[in-house]
């Protein structure tokens, strides 16, 4: 087994090696036979790496000892689910998945991305495989999983117990990679564009698309690693400001400014090299983001590997920045747009606000992650940069933004007369005053809950308003409302999608501020038959249980809850022994309803059977959830092409290239 | 002990409501030295809880905040705190983001002055114009 994995691995390392000067050189000389073999390199390399992951998983399921990866994180006691998830349980696993999701967006954007972008589309493919070039690279030398194990053994130990104690853990990590990796198509876009020193409507448009989709899967998986903390780690939050975490948003920032900045390209023809400069950006984060959670060069909850692949990342990132650097300045003065009649009180002002906060959030948060080896090296002190440092410096740029996304929609494009600002921006106060009243009441009238919810409540106004725009307009022609709402998802999904998203994020962040300041806790030594109480809630130990299973011990608490006299539910924390670690893992018990979370952990279980259990009340953090589930089917919804466009794209010509 | 290294309590003994609430706020500044970056109010291990216990017991006794963070950082040096002290080196985590903010803010605004009067450059661009003109009509405009 680990012979054919090896000869796939090595089948796409040479399709890269091949496909990255063909596909360049099909660039540069626009020859339309390169063009096909570029693609059917490109198509190979996504082939070899689909068959080595299968071969890998193989391994796994029939626990092949003899494959060095298997031997690191496979067990005979795993069970299969867990099984077939250890493929990126590991360092090298992880980069074997990696290469999968490189390959298979390199070959959707083969496949899928026929029209609309030939001028381009060499290059493009080009830059993606010699990125699969770096990645095979790796998989077949430093992070190689397919190596000969002798003697074979007989068993052993299996994957990392945190990874193996929840559910979530099988969908977040494909989640991230789908991200994370997704970055490298805008950017092999972006790199197309500055060598073929155009940035047309034709580039623009598929790199809308291909910005929005890992965008999207990095929201998402952004979301579960925050929910995978939270029904794991046992400290009862979902977000900890952790480098790991820092890593993931980075990129996900600059993406979210550069779709941002890609609309007002679109509309206003300005802020071209803003936004190749955000996607390249974005681009390196990830990368960044990889060498910082891979190298175990910062301490991190998220880090479960630490690996001599840290410094070929390093390498990896200097070249592509280098690469970039000088892509960029030779190609300045393409770049450089033409200065346009930009108002600041409008639509394009807003942009550059939101872009600029969304940048600066972006350098706080990497210079606070960084920072620890910054100062160790200049001051050689270790110095912490935690969660009170990101929220004092971040919390107000998240007033901002959240501030824009209420004006910014409200405002027109272009220069517009005092009247008509002042009345756009009026309109909407009503709402404000309505959210802050609301908000006010529900928790309490601090200030910055009443300016969340004032700041929410105007926001949430503008976006119901101009999310329905198309739907009101099509009712006043005529239209019965159901049909008028189906139809502006049709034929409007972007706006309505953009809006989704609007609604999904403003609604995450109430959550967030209300879960983050009315937190409240109680914690105790319990005898059998002792009561804890916490808000309103009584919780009754009625025993400690051991529960022997295959790979380990789980010792449960059993907790009555009870509010008001009536029996709610029996909730069941545990601390789970796996056969082969020392430390027991907490395993919290969370009871979520719309309201608010009761979260359950146990500390220590005595010889006498009285436990240490800590009850903690969250407010709405399911709607955290629910708001991140919204924006990402707001950003799927973006991706729909109009009906009316669709039959332009079918019947028109191919279109020119332009600018 | 404690006195030497800190001097005597800044004020008045704490108890009731009024401690837990700065016991939280303090130990939340702090890290929790056997963890990976949670703060000692957050974190689910015996040594946190046990680290919280002793910072309750220095409120209770009057003590300030930033004595017990004192008292703490000459046992586990600076890295117990959770948000660096705003002085010499240090000063470059707070200020840099606020001076890009402020390069970007000038930025901005520069681009306004300079920019002259004339029709967008978009509106030269014949593919662009229709382009706009297809997204103008998906709005519903």
């Amino acid at each position: 087994m680990a012979t054919i994995g090896q000869i796939c691995v090595l089948a796409g390392l040479l399709a890269c090696a091949i496909g990255t000067p063909v596909a360049f050189a099909a660039g540069a000389s626009r020859s339309a036979r390169g063009l096909v073999w570029s693609r059917r390199l490109a198509l190979a390399f996504a082939g070899a790496m689909l068959a080595a992951n299968l071969v890998m998983e193989y391994a796994l399921i029939t626990r092949d000892f003899s494959v060095s990866y298997v031997a690191q994180v496979g067990s005979r006691a795993t069970p299969l689910h867990i099984t077939i998830v250890s493929l990126w349980s590991s360092l090298e696993g992880s980069i074997l998945l990696w290469g999968l999701v490189l390959g298979g967006f390199t070959a959707a954007l083969v496949v899928l991305q026929r029209r609309g972008h030939e001028d381009y589309l060499a290059y493009t493919i080009g830059t993606l495989l010699a990125t699969g070039l770096f990645f095979s690279f790796l998989i077949a030398g430093p992070a190689n999983p397919f190596q000969t194990v002798s003697p074979v053994p007989l068993d052993g130990p299996g994957p990392n117990p945190l990874l193996q104690n929840h559910i979530l853990m099988i969908i977040h990590p494909p989640m991230l990679y789908l991200g994370y990796v997704g970055m490298s198509v805008p950017f092999a876009m972006a790199v197309a564009a500055l060598l073929r020193g155009q940035l047309g409507a034709t580039w623009l448009k598929p790199l809308r698309n291909w910005l929005m989709v890992p965008t999207g899967f990095l929201t998402l998986g952004i979301m579960l690693g925050g929910w995978w903390s939270y029904e794991v780690l046992g400290w009862g939050g979902y977000w900890a400001w952790d480098p790991v975490e820092n890593a993931s948003f980075l990129p996900w920032l600059t993406g979210i400014a550069a779709l941002h900045s890609a609309v007002v390209q679109q509309r206003r023809g300005t802020l071209k090299a803003w936004t190749v400069i955000l996607i390249m950006v974005t681009f390196l984060l990830t990368i960044l983001g990889t060498f910082l959670t891979r190298s175990g060069v910062v301490n991190s909850v998220h880090s479960f590997t630490q690996s001599p692949i840290g410094p070929l990342f390093l390498g990896f990132l200097g070249i592509a920045l280098i690469a970039v650097v000088v892509l960029l300045a030779m190609r300045i003065d393409t770049l450089v747009s033409e200065p346009a009649e930009d108002a600041i009180v409008a639509r394009e002002g807003a942009f550059l606000i939101n872009n600029l906060l969304l940048v600066t959030l972006t350098f706080t948060v990497l210079i606070g992650t960084l920072f620890p080896i910054i100062a160790e090296a200049v001051r050689g002190v270790k110095v912490s940069v935690g969660e009170p440092y990101f929220n004092r410096m971040a919390v107000p740029v998240f007033f901002g933004l959240l501030l824009m996304m209420g004006i910014g929609p409200a405002l027109p494009w272009g220069r517009a007369s005092r009247a008509e600002l002042r009345r756009a921006l009026l309109r909407p106060l009503p709402a404000a005053l309505i959210g802050a009243a609301l908000t006010g009441l529900v928790f309490s009238f601090e200030w910055q809950i009443l300016l969340t919810g004032g700041l929410g409540g105007y926001a949430l106004w503008v976006t119901l308003d101009q999310g329905m725009r198309p739907a009101r307009a099509r009712v006043r022609g005529g239209e019965p409302v159901p049909r008028a709402l189906g139809s502006s998802l049709t034929r409007s999904p972007r706006r309505t999608g953009a809006y989704l998203v609007h609604f999904g994020v403003i609604v995450t962040f109430i959550a967030v501020a209300a879960s983050a300041s009315f937190q409240t806790s109680n914690e105790a030594t319990l005898a059998p038959g002792d009561q804890l109480v916490v808000g309103d809630y009584n919780l009754v130990f009625e025993g400690a249980v051991n529960d022997r299973q295959p790979h380990r011990e789980v010792q449960k608490a059993v907790v009555r809850v009870e509010r008001g006299g009536r029996r709610l539910a029996v909730l069941e924390p545990s601390l789970n022994q796996y056969d082969t670690q020392r430390e027991p893992i907490m395993t919290p018990a969370v009871r979520s309803s719309l309201g608010h979370d009761l979260y359950l952990t146990l500390g220590s279980v005595g010889a006498d059977g009285r436990v240490g259990l800590r009850a903690i009340l969250t407010p709405a953090v399911i709607w955290i959830w629910i708001g991140v589930l919204v924006m990402v089917a707001g950003t799927a919804l973006c991706l729909i092409e109009p009906r009316s466009e669709r039959a332009q794209t079918a019947s028109a010509a191919p279109e020119a290239a332009a600018t | 002990m404690r006195q030497a290294r800190i001097g005597t309590p800044a004020g008045p003994p704490l108890d009731g409501a009024a401690l837990e609430s700065i016991t939280e706020e303090i130990s939340s500044l702090m890290r929790c030295p056997v963890c990976q970056g949670l703060s000692v109010n957050d974190s689910p291990t015996p040594l946190a809880a046990a680290m919280k216990n002793e910072v309750r017991d220095l409120l209770a006794a009057g003590y300030s905040g930033d004595q017990v963070l004192e008292y703490f950082e000459q046992s586990y040096g600076e890295f117990i705190r959770l948000a660096p002290h705003a002085r010499g080196f240090n000063l470059t985590v707070w200020l840099a983001p606020l001076a890009l903010l402020a390069l970007g803010v000038a930025l901005i605004l520069r681009r306004r002055r300079t920019a002259p009067s004339r029709p967008t450059a978009a509106a030269a661009d014949p593919d662009l114009v229709a382009y706009r003109e297809r997204v103008r009509h998906e709005v519903g405009r």
